[in-house]
């Protein structure tokens, strides 16, 4: 039996950047890496880590000449890969893996799709900026949050708002 | 039959699907990517008003699938009314090239916004899917 000690609102794996400078803080920053490194060999604990990468990954490969839709894309962002990188790493394990696409602007968007009017999306952007835009029946709401360690409240709530029954 | 120069608001406007996840088979609905405007924001429709059907389809397949770069398929398309585009404060631009083209213009510069109105467009058009 595995035992975890996540808060459901966070992931294991966003572990808050380190600001001590002691040896003592050094210790701890080691053991969580350790732990970590653990926690990838978990299929459940990383998902939304190991969906990111495999789409970057295909991105890589398939969006990086111009106008790869026929309407003018830009290529995928190297940035904006390294930034949803960071931001799959933070979401919540109890979370679905949303869809993940490729923006026509190089970014990648995360997508929780239900039905038309119950659909919320989060863009990681290459400024460390987090688009986010959400219909809930007639109610709707959009706005912008900084890219840190840890999911802005305000997209954790809105990502509750659309997977609610 | 020759179109009027400016988009009547009941016009039907056709955006065409190039993508699997443009759409959900799941519920039978348009998702929001089939909206989201390029890099120029001018987001590419045709005008459709009687038009048959099979002629919808061909004027997808020689202006839309058989100009882009990489092989891609007709899935179907987006059919939605011009005023619900302009309800959003956007404009419809009847450039006509080629005939019947238009784009949908007067994306807001705000991201967020932007994919809002996506969502907006996608939850108030009808998918159409080729058979």
């Amino acid at each position: 039996m595995t035992m975890t000690c996540a808060p459901p609102k966070a992931n294991f794996n966003a572990f808050p950047i380190n600001l001590g400078v002691s040896l003592g803080a050094d210790a701890i920053e080691r053991q969580v890496m350790e732990l970590q490194i653990m926690f990838y060999h978990s299929i459940t604990m990383v998902k939304h880590y190991e969906e990111t990468l495999k789409i970057v990954d295909k991105a890589i490969k398939e969006y990086s000449e111009e106008d790869w839709d026929g309407y003018g894309a830009q290529p995928v962002d190297a940035v904006a890969c390294q930034n949803a990188i960071w931001f799959s790493r933070l979401l919540p394990m109890n979370i679905p893996v949303p869809e993940i696409y490729i923006d026509t602007d190089g970014e990648i968007t995360f997508e929780w799709y239900l039905a038309p009017r119950k659909v919320f999306s989060v863009t990681a952007r290459r400024n460390k900026e987090l688009a986010y835009a959400g219909l809930f029946g007639v109610n709707k709401t959009h706005g912008t949050e900084s890219l840190y360690d840890e999911v802005p409240e305000t997209i954790l709530e809105n990502i509750s708002r659309v997977l609610a029954e | 039959m020759v179109l009027a120069s400016t988009v009547n608001s009941n016009e039907s406007l056709a955006r065409y699907l190039t993508q699997s996840n443009h759409f959900s088979t799941a519920t039978h609905s348009v998702k929001p990517k089939a909206f989201d405007p390029p890099p120029n924001l001018r987001l590419s429709v045709f005008r459709i008003d009687n038009l048959a059907i099979e002629d919808v389809w061909q004027m997808g397949q020689e202006h839309v699938i058989n100009i882009m770069p990489q092989p891609r398929n007709l899935y179907g398309y987006a059919d939605i009314k011009a005023d619900k585009a302009q309800d959003l404060n956007l404009d419809i631009d009847a450039d006509n090239n080629p005939p019947r083209h238009a784009s949908i213009v007067g994306w807001p510069e705000d991201k967020s916004e932007r994919k809002l109105i996506a969502q907006e467009l996608a939850a108030n058009s009808k998918l159409i899917l080729r058979s």
